[in-house]
């Protein structure tokens, strides 16, 4: 399972939730303060390039991070990549409502999830 | 009551001119924090906003204005309430606010450490805040590989801490010689992982979460216990 999350600590347990799920970790990326269009499209390719990834989870708790940001980024992204694997995505904090309206609108078939849990079983279960 | 700053702290934004800096002190002030002053070096002298004096440095700033400076985090995630939490992450700590407060638990006050190998308040300076803290009823103590802030914790509290502490520990699945982020999440020489970590917190009678989405429904467990 690839994994792009905001924050180290955030990061960490994202990869140790995937495990207790059932799942393996394929990588760390904390995408950091600024998730930008670029920035989450080069997160993808990033992870795309690993031929071991069979899904992909985004996990944004949104401080600094806007989640609307994240949002149009992860839209972007997919015109931009050819994105083959199932992604779930799961973003909470600032602008998450205005976020989750992009997602709704933008006709992508991503799965969203609301809390850790749920992001963590949707993402292992597109694999089993 | 919080620990550290309230109300009435007098907030100093470094970057206050920025796209970040900006946005957030729209959000800050809307919240209700007394923001009276910005730090962007080669603006000093402009006000933001029309109203808040700008600075070159923090230093004149804190001068002039006799203000202090914390960092981020979403307003809307928490609520007022009991539980202190201390942590080494930002958004991990957003992660269990928010669960904590979508189970009705709300915070007494939010400290975020960092991530540096080197700080200023540590985990052992918080948690004597927090036992001393009336309003503080139990704390939540996130933390994760790296370094030994953790085991000294866990002496501490043993010796000093009578309220319940709950704790997570980030970096169970991080492989060892990796530097995870953070300047100070690094397992070197076989020390410093994270079961290392929750064996030292459990033997000093915290209870430590295995899962980090159960963060919240952890503390929500002990508070029942401890009536």
């Amino acid at each position: 399972m690839g994994c792009m999350v905001n924050g180290a600590g955030l990061a960490m347990s994202t990869m140790d939730i995937i495990k207790l799920a059932g799942g393996e970790p394929a990588n760390f990326l904390d995408v950091g303060g600024g998730a930008s269009a670029e920035t989450v499209a080069n997160g993808f390719r990033i992870l795309l390039s690993d031929k071991n990834v069979k899904a992909v989870l985004i996990n944004i708790f949104g401080g600094i991070v806007r989640c609307d940001r994240v949002a149009a980024g992860v839209v972007e992204a997919a015109k931009k990549v050819n994105i083959n694997v199932p992604v779930v995505v799961r973003l909470q904090g600032t602008n998450a409502e205005e976020a989750a309206e992009i997602l709704n609108k933008s006709g992508l078939s991503f799965a969203v999830a609301k809390d850790l849990k749920e992001a963590a079983e949707k993402v292992v279960a597109t694999v089993k | 009551m919080s620990i550290l700053i309230d109300q009435n702290t007098r907030l100093l934004v470094q970057g206050i001119t920025g796209g970040e800096g900006s946005f957030h002190t729209k959000q800050m002030i809307e919240y209700g924090t007394k923001v009276v002053a910005g730090v962007t070096p080669g603006k000093g002298g402009q006000k933001f906003d029309g109203k808040i004096p700008v600075f070159n440095t923090v230093a004149e700033a804190v001068d002039k204005e006799g203000a202090n400076e914390v960092g981020i985090m979403p307003g809307f995630i928490h609520r007022e309430g009991n539980v202190g939490v201390i942590s080494r992450s930002g958004t991990l700590t957003y992660e269990a606010v928010y669960q904590l407060t979508q189970l009705g638990i709300g915070q007494s006050t939010c400290i975020g450490i960092g991530g540096d190998p080197i700080i200023g308040t540590n985990f052992v300076d918080a948690l004597e805040l927090f036992e001393k803290d009336a309003e503080t009823t139990a704390v939540v103590l996130i933390g994760e590989i790296g370094g030994t802030a953790e085991e000294e914790a866990a002496a501490y509290v043993k010796d000093h801490v009578t309220k319940p502490v709950v704790s997570f520990i980030a970096g169970r699945t991080a492989p060892p010689g990796r530097r995870m982020g953070h300047a100070g999440a690094i397992i070197s020489g076989g020390h410093g992982t994270a079961a290392e970590k929750m064996a030292a917190l459990q033997s000093a009678g915290i209870t430590v979460v295995q899962n980090p989405a159960e963060i919240g429904q952890t503390v929500k467990q002990i508070l029942a216990q401890n009536i």
